[in-house]
């Protein structure tokens, strides 16, 4: 896999409306494997963080409900161009991601 | 016998057992009265169809009629075109592109040839999935983009990459990628291509099943299409082979056209055939040539 997330940002009337799309199985730990009839161990996120200018805008507690490859959309009122954007998440086996942008 | 008659009495049998096998081969199916649809006018042909084109023929007409979007009496109107406004800019399509561009690179490391072969002997793929499908003289076959995959991963990688499987839609949709924006041109010059397209086109009006549906059911004017069908209101079928292989969110994973025919087919209680059946490639030529004209919008979500 190339990059772990996609981001997409976007400044309309002051404000920065950020799309983030993770890439990740979330599996629940529900699940199991027809033909073994193994349970695909749990894998999902849990602490997802975003940072603008190394200030935290959102921060967010995960559970095994949100769906693969998650997309997270939200906006920042007073962002402005230029602005360095970071998305970090960490899952439930300790995996960790960070990705950054700059607000246009 | 006299050897001129023998052989007389011989060529009428292989005559008779000729049309009895076409007939046996085909059983009876009712056909839904049949639409005027002139191949010639592609995705034109939707002007005096359901005449819909023109809410959805530009990205400019789409923007103007977004409004109607969640709007159950006037959303058909926009044959789910607005999807591909791509407002959020991202869905698991484009990262099924990723996946297909970086699958593609590294087979063509094990064989440079493959790439070669996916780009019929040319330098680089850009452009050329909006020709299919299209006749091979040499296959002496209709190819699909999926069908092509397949042919090629076998004879030059010796690797079976079948249509309708995770890789082949990832690969396929990374090729068509690179045509996003190309009008499609399927050649109706091919004699071999329009026998297709006539084949497919007594497909789309064969009805079949248990609840002896053709496609034209709900897809041809007077019919359910614009109408409701339970939750649905059905569509035109201009333009719509169009944006697959696409990202199915229903399903949760990209989904060839043959497999929405196969799942269309498990909706109308009938027999579900497998990707690359000749039945579905005619039913594809004749999807494609509705769509003659529009861009290919790969990726897409729907």
């Amino acid at each position: 896999m190339a990059e772990l997330m996609k981001i997409r940002t976007k400044l309309v009337d002051g404000s920065a409306h950020i799309v983030v799309l993770m890439i990740h199985p979330m599996e629940t730990g529900q699940r199991k494997d027809p033909r073994s009839g193994q349970v695909y161990p749990a894998h999902f996120i849990q602490h997802v963080t975003a940072s603008i200018n190394d200030k935290p805008v959102l921060l967010a507690q995960w559970g095994p409900a949100i769906s693969k490859n998650p997309l997270l959309g939200f906006r920042v009122k007073g962002a402005k161009a230029g602005d360095s954007l970071v998305i970090a998440w960490e899952d439930n086996k300790g995996e960790k991601a960070r990705a950054t942008a700059t607000i246009a | 016998m006299r050897p001129t008659t023998r052989w007389l009495a011989l060529a009428a049998l292989t005559s008779i057992s000729a049309l009895g096998l076409a007939t046996a081969a085909e059983p009876y199916r009712e056909q839904y009265p049949p639409a005027r649809i002139d191949p010639a006018r592609g995705v034109d042909g939707d002007i005096g169809f359901s005449d819909t084109l023109p809410f959805w023929r530009t990205e400019a007409e789409l923007e103007r009629n977004a409004k109607w979007v969640g709007d159950p009496n006037e959303q058909w109107k926009l044959n789910w075109k607005f999807m591909d406004l791509d407002r959020v800019e991202l869905h698991p399509g484009h990262l099924a592109v990723d996946e297909g561009e970086a699958m593609a690179a590294r087979l063509s490391q094990r064989n440079p040839a493959f790439l070669l072969c996916l780009a019929d002997g040319g330098s680089d793929l850009n452009g050329r999935a909006a020709a299919y499908p299209k006749y091979d003289a040499r296959l002496g076959r209709i190819v699909t983009v999926e069908s092509h995959i397949e042919h090629c991963a076998k004879t030059v990688l010796s690797e079976e990459i079948r249509q309708g499987s995770p890789a082949n839609n990832k690969l396929a949709v990374y090729f068509k990628s690179l045509s996003a924006g190309m009008p499609i041109r399927v050649d109706l010059g091919d004699g071999k291509l329009m026998e297709s397209y006539r084949r497919g086109e007594r497909l789309f009006y064969a009805k079949t099943g248990q609840l002896n549906f053709a496609c034209a059911s709900c897809h041809v004017p007077g019919s359910i299409m614009g109408h409701k069908l339970r939750g649905e209101t059905p569509t035109t079928p201009f333009a719509d082979a169009a944006h697959y292989p696409t990202y199915r969110t229903p399903v949760g994973a990209l989904e060839s056209l043959q497999e929405r025919f196969a799942r269309c087919h498990s909706q109308m209680r009938t027999l579900q055939l497998k990707p690359g059946d000749p039945a579905y490639v005619d039913l594809e030529v004749f999807m494609t040539v509705l769509s003659n004209g529009y861009p290919v919008s790969v990726p897409s979500a729907r």
